[in-house]
């Protein structure tokens, strides 16, 4: 279903772009390739990401959706669920191999990008230092994530 | 061999285990005049019965301790009562320790023998020209017997000792025997001599382990295959350890430290799949997530269960009442009424192509994650066939999930009722094996081959018009069913 992906995903990005979600910009990072999406996805007000503006890239792999979307943060972000060493790998339940199932939408992905965002998950983390920090020391986790967000996120 | 004996019958007596010619003595025995005896016939040697020494049974992967030899399966007791009597040959055996490791074992063999194969030989076997090496290979066969642990009697008692003896090394034994005119030694591994192989319940057991057993079992378990990481420096496996040198002196500890030790070190704190340190714990662990990358994702599903999978066409009811559309939730296609998709047993519906893709690397429904092997075999078990019969399309589909028609049927009919009237309703070929009963399903597609639909009918006597009830109930195609569109949505 190479040809039906293709359908698939301009489909997709049609319905994202005429409706985008909260807070969201979805473009195309390059024209000519329908597989690499870039997201601006602003810091949900509720959470210490608020005010930020953090860009994303979405990559559908070529058997998709039989296979997961991969999605990198390149702006820097102080998160438990989000490496922090310059790929910014996002570890997000539904996109994993075994949980990925075709009906899924990007739509909801970049929604569950979204919730990560105002809610972390400590247990799956990327980074655990930063796992502990926000279970044990919210009040360091918060400022360190806001200072963050201040200096990598705000104005960029 | 010659004829002379072939012809002559032997007797044996079950009393005093003795053996005679019968033309030389009858069928009574000379010896204790005893009439519980036995002509002994090629395919019946009453001698095997009696004796409880399976001289002629060695575990599977033993190697024949000598070349093939024709007195190699005879036993050499035959003429001895085992259990009470103070028969002479173990008995005379001097087991000796000559350090750890290393037993020395003297055994006289006496016998009554002569070389022509007279009445005072015992034997019935032919070819006995060369006594010495039959003698040989007497002995050789006794010890492995000993060594094995399957032999019983008065003897044990010693042999015991001197296998223990034996284990406290290396389990390398050097035998030797020798006897007025012969003399045989053999350096023999307890290794190889003792190998683990299923406790056969149907023999008779062996009183008790000889400690070369166990220490091999107790070395198998804590270094052998299941422990990837094998024994650290000082722990050398015993009983590989006899293969690498010759020595009679293993270079590893004592068999019995060799155990303890390995539960001491952490990191050796595993015992198979048990273990006694969360160290060893997260190690197997860790082990386990590596090996399972794909985490419970389940396998792809066979080609045949996906060509199961029935193909049905959209009808009204499965698009959406308001827009009047459906679509693929894999491509996202519009779907027409007409058109015809692949249901999954689980009711979610797709293009054939798309969920066929899917399939081949999952067995799941890209929906709800219901296998489709285990759903069909569920299907199967629950509610048999569910015929989809409409005017259009002799294709049949299994809603088994949903309630059934069926089910209210099912309580007066068969399941072989059932299967005919799926005969009776989809002249094609339905689904291979998805009815609930193949056998009968078989059974009744060859009956449907010979155009006896009429005896499904006549099975049918107290409901006449069935067919025409089934065709009936499913002529109105899915409405039992729940919208499958809706589930997606």
């Amino acid at each position: 279903m190479q040809a039906g992906s293709g359908k698939r995903i301009t489909k997709e990005l049609g319905e994202i772009q005429s409706d985008p979600p909260e807070g969201m910009k979805v473009t195309l990072k390059d024209d000519s390739d329908l597989h690499t999406w870039q997201i601006v996805m602003d810091g949900p007000e509720q959470s210490v990401y608020a005010g930020g503006h953090f860009k994303l890239i979405l990559v559908l792999p070529k058997d998709y959706p039989f296979k997961p979307p991969v999605v990198n943060f390149q702006t820097k972000i102080y998160h438990p669920n989000i490496s922090n060493d310059g790929k910014g790998s996002m570890c997000l339940g539904m996109l994993r191999t075994d949980e990925w199932k075709p009906p899924n939408k990007i739509v909801a992905v970049l929604n569950m990008t979204r919730n990560l965002l105002i809610e972390p998950n400590p247990d799956d983390a990327v980074e655990s230092s930063i796992a502990e920090v926000y279970k044990n020391d919210y009040k360091s986790f918060e400022k360190t994530a806001k200072e963050w967000t201040k200096k990598y996120a705000v104005g960029k | 061999m010659d004829s002379h004996d072939r012809q002559r019958e032997l007797v044996f007596c079950h009393q005093c285990s003795d053996e005679w010619y019968r033309d030389e003595h009858g069928l009574t025995c000379p010896a204790c005049h005893s009439e519980f005896t036995e002509v002994i016939e090629p395919d019946h040697d009453p001698r095997e019965d009696q004796l409880q020494i399976p001289a002629d049974d060695p575990p599977e992967s033993v190697p024949p301790p000598l070349p093939p030899h024709p007195l190699r399966d005879h036993n050499p007791w035959a003429n001895i009562p085992d259990h009470e009597d103070d028969g002479p040959p173990l008995n005379r055996l001097q087991w000796q320790s000559s350090g750890p490791g290393r037993v020395h074992i003297t055994g006289t063999f006496v016998r009554p023998f002569s070389p022509n194969g007279s009445p005072g030989a015992r034997s019935p076997q032919p070819n006995n020209t060369d006594p010495f090496s039959m003698l040989a290979a007497n002995f050789g066969q006794m010890m492995q017997s000993i060594a094995a642990g399957q032999v019983q009697g008065p003897g044990h008692g010693a042999m015991g000792g001197g296998a223990g003896a034996g284990a406290g090394g290396p389990g390398v034994s050097v035998r030797s025997g020798h006897g007025p005119g012969y003399a045989w030694t053999s350096r023999t591994s307890s290794a190889r001599l003792t190998p683990l192989t299923p406790r056969n319940a149907n023999q008779p057991q062996p009183p008790d382990v000889p400690v070369d057993d166990l220490q091999r079992i107790l070395s198998e378990t804590l270094f052998g295959p299941m422990n990837p990481h094998g024994p650290g420096p000082g722990l050398r496996d015993p009983s590989r350890g006899l293969d690498d040198h010759d020595g009679p002196f293993p270079r590893g500890p004592p068999p019995l430290l060799g155990f303890l030790l390995p539960l001491l070190n952490p990191a050796n704190a595993a015992h198979g799949d048990a273990v006694y340190t969360q160290e060893a714990f997260d190690r197997i662990l860790s082990q386990l997530m590596e090996q399972n990358n794909m985490g419970n994702a389940p396998g792809p599903a066979s080609a045949e269960s996906i060509s199961e999978l029935p193909k049905i066409k959209i009808t009204k009811d499965m698009v959406d009442p308001k827009t009047g559309q459906a679509d693929c939730s894999i491509c996202m296609e519009d779907v027409e009424v007409g058109g015809e998709v692949t249901r999954l047993w689980c009711g979610h519906w797709f293009h054939g192509e798309c969920v066929g893709s899917w399939l081949r690397e999952h067995d799941s429904c890209p929906q709800c994650r219901m296998g489709i092997t285990q759903a069909r075999d569920q299907a199967q078990g629950r509610s048999g066939a569910n015929v989809d019969a409409t005017a259009t399309a002799s294709t049949a589909a299994n809603g088994a999930p949903q309630p059934s028609p069926w089910s209210g049927r099912r309580t007066s009919s068969s399941a072989s009722q059932q299967n005919a009237a799926s005969g009776v309703n989809s002249p094609s070929p339905a689904i291979p094996g998805a009815f609930g009963y193949p056998e009968a399903n078989a059974d009744e597609q060859s009956r449907r081959q010979s155009g006896s639909q009429r005896s499904s009918h006549s099975r049918e006597g107290s409901t006449p018009g069935f067919a025409e009830r089934v065709r009936g109930l499913f002529g109105r195609g899915s409405n039992s069913n729940s919208n499958p569109n809706s589930d997606h949505r």
